[in-house]
């Protein structure tokens, strides 16, 4: 037997205390959390060359352990995601959600792709390298051309 | 500036929990969380160790990162149906990297208040907390979900359109997305 819906409206203790008396505004606030990021900014490179570094070590493990190496990837650049605002290079948190997707998908097939990571690690590096600030849309676009190729790709089963 | 950059808040006396398993994830929201004024904030690089925090403290709102193997939405699960009130009803903000359709199908159906993709920025933690605020959203529980509920026009944030919209999700979005059997909660009133 299904029991009935039951609808509540909790009053909700953060409500009360962030529309206290007093407070500062919104843009106020949001300049004072952004000024505090970028206190971060150094490690948040810091940790994506460290990332990279081990990215492209699994890359390199591709040919033996294919699974276990895109499950590397995989885990690495969802690590690294959101640090590229933080140190003035947002294309890089495109970058990496891109190889996320691309190993994600790559995880569904059982051969190819090794490329398309390494073009996505070199694009990471590059990326790091360049001065903050840098954009480069067309280095954005080959990448998602390249992911293009392999996204929704049946899954291969083996005979 | 936008209307709702004049709204006024204040952080300070909030005590917010903060789950995540990446540094880079930890280290930005609890920065943003800081500085917005934030004094008391529990960081959780676990579920393990974000159970015992839900259950001895009683934040006021958590944010929770979806976490490897997808453990983010087993925690929001057990928080909805597990916690007595008023910890159960604690607005969630879920952060998530990568997502695949089954994985905003599975944060909308695990009873989040918003899906929020990485990078996470102070703009939108304000701007989702505000909202939740001032929504008044009812909770549902029934057999098959339990947690805001999702339908329904004051379910959409009106300030959330265009750039950002496309960044976040609330569960009207996916009010159709599959949906699993829950444990109904005891105790909440």
């Amino acid at each position: 037997m299904t029991a009935p819906t039951r609808v509540v409206t909790p009053a909700l203790r953060v409500c009360r205390l962030i529309r206290g008396p007093g407070g500062r505004t919104a843009a106020d606030l949001a300049q004072a959390a952004t000024d505090s990021v970028a206190q971060v900014a150094g490690s948040c490179e810091a940790e994506l060359w460290t990332l990279l570094a081990a990215a492209e070590r699994a890359c390199a493990g591709l040919p033996r352990d294919r699974s276990g190496a895109l499950a590397e990837i995989y885990a690495l650049a969802r690590r690294g995601v959101g640090a590229g605002a933080v140190c003035g290079r947002p294309q890089m948190d495109e970058t990496l959600v891109g190889l996320c997707d691309l190993s994600h998908d790559l995880g569904r097939q059982t051969e190819g792709g090794a490329q398309a990571v390494a073009v996505h690690l070199e694009a990471w590096r590059l990326i790091l390298q360049a001065p903050a600030g840098q954009s480069d849309a067309a280095l954005l676009e080959g990448l998602a051309t390249v992911r293009r190729r392999f996204a929704g790709t049946p899954v291969q089963v083996a005979p | 500036m936008r209307p709702s950059d004049a709204a006024r808040y204040d952080f300070s006396e909030l005590e917010v929990l903060l789950v995540d398993d990446t540094p880079v994830g930890m280290m930005i929201a609890g920065q943003i969380l800081t500085g917005l004024g934030v004094r008391k904030i529990y960081r959780c690089e676990t579920v393990a160790a974000a159970r015992p925090v839900l259950e001895r403290c009683g934040p006021d709102l958590a944010i929770i990162d979806s976490l490897t193997g997808s453990q983010g939405y087993a925690l929001v699960r057990w928080i909805r149906t597990e916690m007595p009130a008023p910890t159960c009803y604690i607005p969630i903000l879920m952060t998530a990297a990568h997502t695949t359709p089954d994985d905003v199908a599975e944060a909308m159906s695990c009873g989040i208040d918003f899906l929020i993709k990485k990078p996470l920025s102070a703009q939108t933690l304000i701007e989702r907390t505000g909202w939740i605020c001032r929504a008044d959203r009812p909770f549902v529980y029934s057999d098959v979900y339990i947690g805001p509920e999702r339908r329904g026009p004051k379910s959409v944030p009106p300030a959330l359109t265009g750039e950002r919209r496309q960044a976040s999700v609330t569960p009207a979005d996916a009010a159709e997305a599959p949906i699993v059997p829950l444990r109904r909660a005891g105790g909440a009133s």
